[in-house]
C-alpha cells in the first residue's frame, strides 16, 4: 500500500451537545478512489470538513499529505480540489469570472481540461450563477474542484443534482481523472451503483462512526447472508444465543440483523470468514449455507 | 382552521429575538404586577405598559415578511384554504398588536385615574383612551405590515417604508382635510381611521389570495446567498459592461470572491457612494417638499445624522457575508486564518471609508441645505465614524452563532451605538459627545484583539452565510 495521504486517527466532533462524529479512524492511499456512504445526516460531510481543515477536531487528529489539517500550510491546500454539496458560488458572477478567478488565486489551472470538462458538460460560462440551473452550478463548482490538477479532489455528493445523463458523463470523467496513480478521490454519494462503478475504497459511516473502511472487494466478500436450518425448533431466547455463539467462533464477526422462524434463522454478518463455516454448524447443530449480498443490500444491512 | 392560531402564534415566536422578548415581558409583568400590589403604582403601570410595548413591537415589521416566506412554498396553495388561514392568523397578530398595549394603557390609566381623581377630569375616560390607542396602533400596524410585505419582494422595497413615511407630509399638505398628520381623537375620527384600516385589510387580502406564485422575501434570501454587496445592480452591471470584468491580479480575485463585487473603481467606489448620496438627498428633497412651512433645520439634522450613520449599518451588512465567504478562500488562497482575517478586515476598513466618504459628502449638503450649523456635521461624522469602527469588528467578531457573551455584548454596543444617535439628533456635543468617544475607541484594538483570536479557530462548520430566510420561515 502505497502512503496514505488522508489519515484520521480516533477523530471526534462535537458541536455543543451534539457528537457528530465518534471516533473514526480512516485512511485513504495515494492513487485510491473512496466512496463515503451513509444515511442523510450520518456525518459524511461532517467528516469532509474536518479532514479538510474546515472545521476544528474535537478530539484525534486528521492529517492531509502529513499536515495537520486544521492547520495546513497554504501550498498544501493548493494540492486539493473541493466541491461541496452546496455550492459556494457568487451569484451575480459568470462561470467565466469563477473560473478566472479560481485561476488568478491558486496561480495555475488546467485551461485544456477546464474547457474540454466545460464543453463537454454544456456549462454556459458567460450567464451570471444566479440564473443557472441546480445541476449547472454542480458542474460548474465541480469544474472548479478539477481545474487546477489536485493531488486530492474531495467532492461532496457530486452527482445529486445530476440528470441521467449527465452523472454517467461526470462518473466518466471521475474515472477517467482517477486513473492519474498520484490522484486520491474522495467522494460522498447515496447511489450505490456509482459507488460500484467508481470507488476501489469504501467507508460506510453510521450515526457518526464509520462501521466499515476497506477495500469494496473485501467488503462484498465480507458480508454475507447465513441462512441457519436447525434439526429441532428453534427456542425465543435463540437470537442472544445465536449471537454469542456466533461471536465466540469468530471473535471479530459482528452480527447485523437476525430473523428466527420455526427452526429456521437467517444472519446477516460481516467480517465473514469462510473458515468459521464448520465451527459454527458444529457448535449450532444446524445447517448453514452462505449467501453474498449486493452492495445496496449490505448497505442495507449495515444500517438495519 | 388550527392553521389560523399557528401563523399566530408563529407571529409573536418566528424570531429569536421575538421568543426573548416574550419571556422577558412575562418576567416583568409579573415584576410589574407585584410592584401593583405592594401600592408603587406609577411605576408599575409604566412598567407594564413598557413590557407589553416589547411584546408587540416586532410583529408589524416582521408579518408582512414572514407572510411572504410563508406563502411562497407551492404546496401552501394546495392546502385547503391556506392562505385564507395564513392571512387571518397575520389579520389577528396585528389585532392583538393594537389590543395589548391598548388594553394595559386603559386598564393603567383607569387605576391611576381612580387613585387620583382630580386626573379623572382632564383625562380621557379608558374606554376611549383604549380605542384611541387600538385604532392608532392597528392602523400603523396595518400600513406597516402591507408595506413590508410588498417591499421585501424587491431588493430596493427596503426603501418602501421610508417612502411611505416620507410620504405622509405631501398627502397631508395635498388633502389637509384628510387630517392625516393628526392623531384621530374624536370618535368620528376613529371609526373612519378603523374602517380605513380594515378596508386596507380587505383590499390586500383579495389581492392576495388571487395573487399568482408569491416568491419569498427578497431581504433574507439577498443575506443567506451572499447577494449583500457594495455592486451595482445586475442591469446597470451589464449595461455598463462591468458584469464582464476579470480580476487584473490575484489581489483581485481575492476582493471579488470575499465582498462579491466586481473589480474596478465604478462597482467599487462610484456606484455605492453615488447611491448613498443621491439616495439620501432625494429623501431630503421628498421631506423638504412636504413640510408645511417653516424651518428645516430639524428635520435636516435629524436626516444628517441618519446619514452618517447609514454607513457603518450599511458597511455591517456588506461585511457579515464575508465570514462565510472566506471559508472558499481556504482552499483556493494560500492565506491562513489570521491572514483570511486580515484580509477580511482590510476589506471592511475600505468598506466603511468609501461609506463613511459618501455619508459624510451627503450629511454636509443635508446641513448646508437645511442651515444646520456645520459643527453638527462634524461631530455626528466623528461619533458614527468612531460607532462603525466598532461595529465592523463586532461583526468581524460573528464566527461562531450568537452565545450569551455576544447577546451581552451585542446589545450593550446597540445600546452605545443608540445612544449616540440620540446624542447626535439632539446636537448635544460637549460631555456627552467625548463620553461616546473615550467609551469607544479604546475598545477598537480590544474588539479587533478579539476578533483575531476568535478567526484563528474559525469553524466553517457552524459558520455558514446567515439562514435568515430559513428563520423567518420559522
Amino acid at each position: 500500500m502505497s502512503e496514505p495521504v488522508v489519515i484520521a486517527q480516533n477523530l471526534g466532533k462535537a458541536i455543543g451537545r451534539d457528537t457528530i462524529l465518534r471516533d473514526v479512524t480512516v485512511a485513504a492511499a495515494r492513487g485510491s478512489v473512496v466512496g463515503i456512504i451513509g444515511k442523510n445526516g450520518a456525518g459524511k460531510t461532517t467528516l469532509m470538513d474536518v479532514l479538510l481543515g474546515f472545521s476544528p477536531a474535537t478530539s484525534g487528529s486528521s492529517q492531509l499529505f502529513g499536515h495537520d489539517s486544521f492547520t495546513l500550510p497554504g501550498q498544501i491546500r493548493g494540492r486539493i480540489g473541493f466541491a461541496p454539496q452546496q455550492d459556494e458560488l457568487v451569484n451575480m458572477l459568470t462561470g467565466r469570472q469563477h473560473v478566472e478567478l479560481t485561476a488568478a488565486l491558486l496561480g495555475r489551472w488546467n485551461r485544456a481540461l477546464a474547457s474540454r470538462l466545460q464543453g463537454a458538460w454544456g456549462l454556459p460560462m458567460d450567464r451570471p450563477v444566479q440564473k443557472l440551473s441546480g445541476g449547472e452550478r454542480q458542474k460548474l463548482s465541480t469544474l472548479l474542484a478539477l481545474g487546477h490538477d489536485p493531488e486530492l479532489l474531495v467532492l461532496d455528493e457530486p452527482v445529486a443534482a445530476l440528470d441521467p445523463i449527465s452523472r454517467r458523463q461526470f462518473l466518466q470523467e471521475l474515472l477517467d481523472i482517477a486513473a492519474n496513480p498520484q490522484r486520491t478521490v474522495l467522494f460522498s454519494t447515496h447511489i450505490v451503483s456509482d459507488l460500484e462503478r467508481v470507488a476501489d475504497q469504501i467507508w460506510i459511516i453510521r450515526g457518526g462512526t464509520i462501521v466499515w473502511a476497506g477495500p469494496l472487494d473485501h467488503l462484498k466478500e465480507s458480508v454475507a447472508r447465513l441462512h441457519i436450518t436447525a434439526r429441532q425448533p428453534l427456542p425465543a431466547t435463540l437470537p442472544t444465543t445465536l449471537r454469542a455463539t456466533l461471536s465466540a467462533a469468530v471473535p471479530r464477526l459482528e452480527v447485523l440483523s437476525m430473523r428466527v422462524a420455526g427452526s429456521r434463522a437467517t444472519a446477516v454478518v460481516a467480517h465473514w470468514d469462510e473458515a468459521a463455516l464448520a465451527p459454527l454448524r458444529e457448535a449450532l447443530e444446524a445447517d448453514i449455507e452462505v449467501e453474498s449480498l449486493g452492495l445496496e443490500d449490505i448497505f442495507i444491512e449495515f444500517h438495519s | 382552521m388550527s392553521g389560523v392560531f399557528a401563523t399566530l402564534k408563529l407571529m409573536f415566536t418566528a424570531v429569536r429575538l421575538q421568543r426573548a422578548f416574550l419571556v422577558v415581558t412575562s418576567l416583568c409583568v409579573v415584576a410589574g404586577l407585584g410592584l401593583l400590589a405592594t401600592g408603587a403604582h406609577d411605576g408599575a403601570g409604566w412598567f407594564l405598559i413598557g413590557c407589553c410595548i416589547l411584546a408587540v413591537v416586532l410583529p408589524p415589521f416582521l408579518g408582512g415578511i414572514l407572510l411572504r416566506n410563508l406563502s411562497a412554498p407551492r404546496t401552501v396553495q394546495l392546502i385547503p384554504h391556506g392562505r385564507l388561514q395564513l392571512l387571518l392568523g397575520c389579520f389577528l397578530a396585528e389585532a392583538l398588536t393594537a389590543t395589548i398595549p391598548a388594553l394595559f394603557f386603559a386598564m393603567v390609566a383607569a387605576h391611576v385615574a381612580h387613585e387620583r381623581a382630580h386626573l379623572a377630569s382632564d383625562s380621557y375616560p379608558p374606554a376611549m383612551l383604549f380605542a384611541l390607542i387600538f385604532v392608532s396602533i392597528f392602523a400603523l400596524a396595518t400600513l406597516f405590515f402591507i408595506t413590508l410585505y410588498y417591499g421585501s419582494a424587491s431588493q430596493f422595497g427596503i426603501l418602501a417604508p421610508i417612502v411611505v413615511i416620507a410620504a405622509f407630509p405631501i398627502v397631508g399638505r395635498t388633502f389637509p382635510q384628510l387630517h392625516i398628520r393628526e392623531f384621530p381623537t374624536s370618535a368620528f375620527d376613529l371609526s373612519i381611521t378603523l374602517a380605513g384600516s380594515l378596508v386596507a385589510w380587505i383590499l390586500f387580502g383579495a389581492l392576495y389570495l388571487r395573487a399568482g406564485r408569491i416568491s419569498p422575501s427578497m431581504w433574507g434570501r439577498a443575506v443567506t446567498s451572499g447577494h449583500v454587496t457594495m455592486a451595482p445592480p445586475q442591469w446597470l452591471a451589464a449595461r455598463e459592461g462591468i458584469a464582464a470584468a476579470l480580476p487584473g491580479s490575484r489581489r483581485d480575485a481575492m476582493r471579488m470572491l470575499l465582498t462579491g463585487s466586481y473589480p474596478g473603481f465604478w462597482s467599487g467606489i462610484a456606484y455605492p457612494a453615488l447611491a448613498l448620496i443621491v439616495g439620501n438627498l432625494a429623501g431630503f428633497a421628498l421631506v423638504a417638499t412636504g413640510r408645511h412651512g417653516g424651518g428645516l433645520e430639524g428635520v435636516g439634522r435629524f436626516l444628517a445624522v441618519m446619514t452618517a450613520y447609514s454607513a457603518g449599518l450599511a458597511s455591517a451588512m456588506v461585511i457579515l457575508p464575508m465570514i462565510g465567504r472566506a471559508r472558499y478562500l481556504w482552499l483556493k488562497s494560500s492565506l491562513d486564518r489570521r491572514q483570511l482575517f486580515r484580509e477580511a478586515e482590510a476589506q471592511s476598513w475600505r468598506t466603511l471609508a468609501i461609506l463613511t466618504l459618501a455619508a459624510g459628502v451627503a450629511t454636509v449638503l443635508v446641513c448646508f441645505l437645511s442651515g444646520v450649523t456645520p459643527r453638527v456635521a462634524g461631530e455626528t461624522l466623528t461619533l458614527s465614524t468612531v460607532s462603525g469602527a466598532v461595529m465592523i469588528y463586532l461583526v468581524l467578531m460573528h464566527t461562531r452563532g450568537w452565545r450569551l457573551a455576544d447577546i451581552i455584548l451585542s446589545t450593550l454596543l446597540s445600546a452605545v451605538w443608540f445612544f449616540g444617535l440620540i446624542v447626535s439628533v439632539l446636537g448635544a456635543g460637549g460631555s456627552p459627545l467625548l463620553f461616546l468617544l473615550a467609551i469607544q475607541i479604546p475598545l477598537i484594538p480590544l474588539l479587533r484583539a478579539w476578533a483575531l483570536a476568535r478567526w484563528t479557530h474559525i469553524d466553517w462548520m457552524i459558520n455558514r452565510p446567515l439562514q435568515l430566510a430559513q428563520l423567518l420561515r420559522g
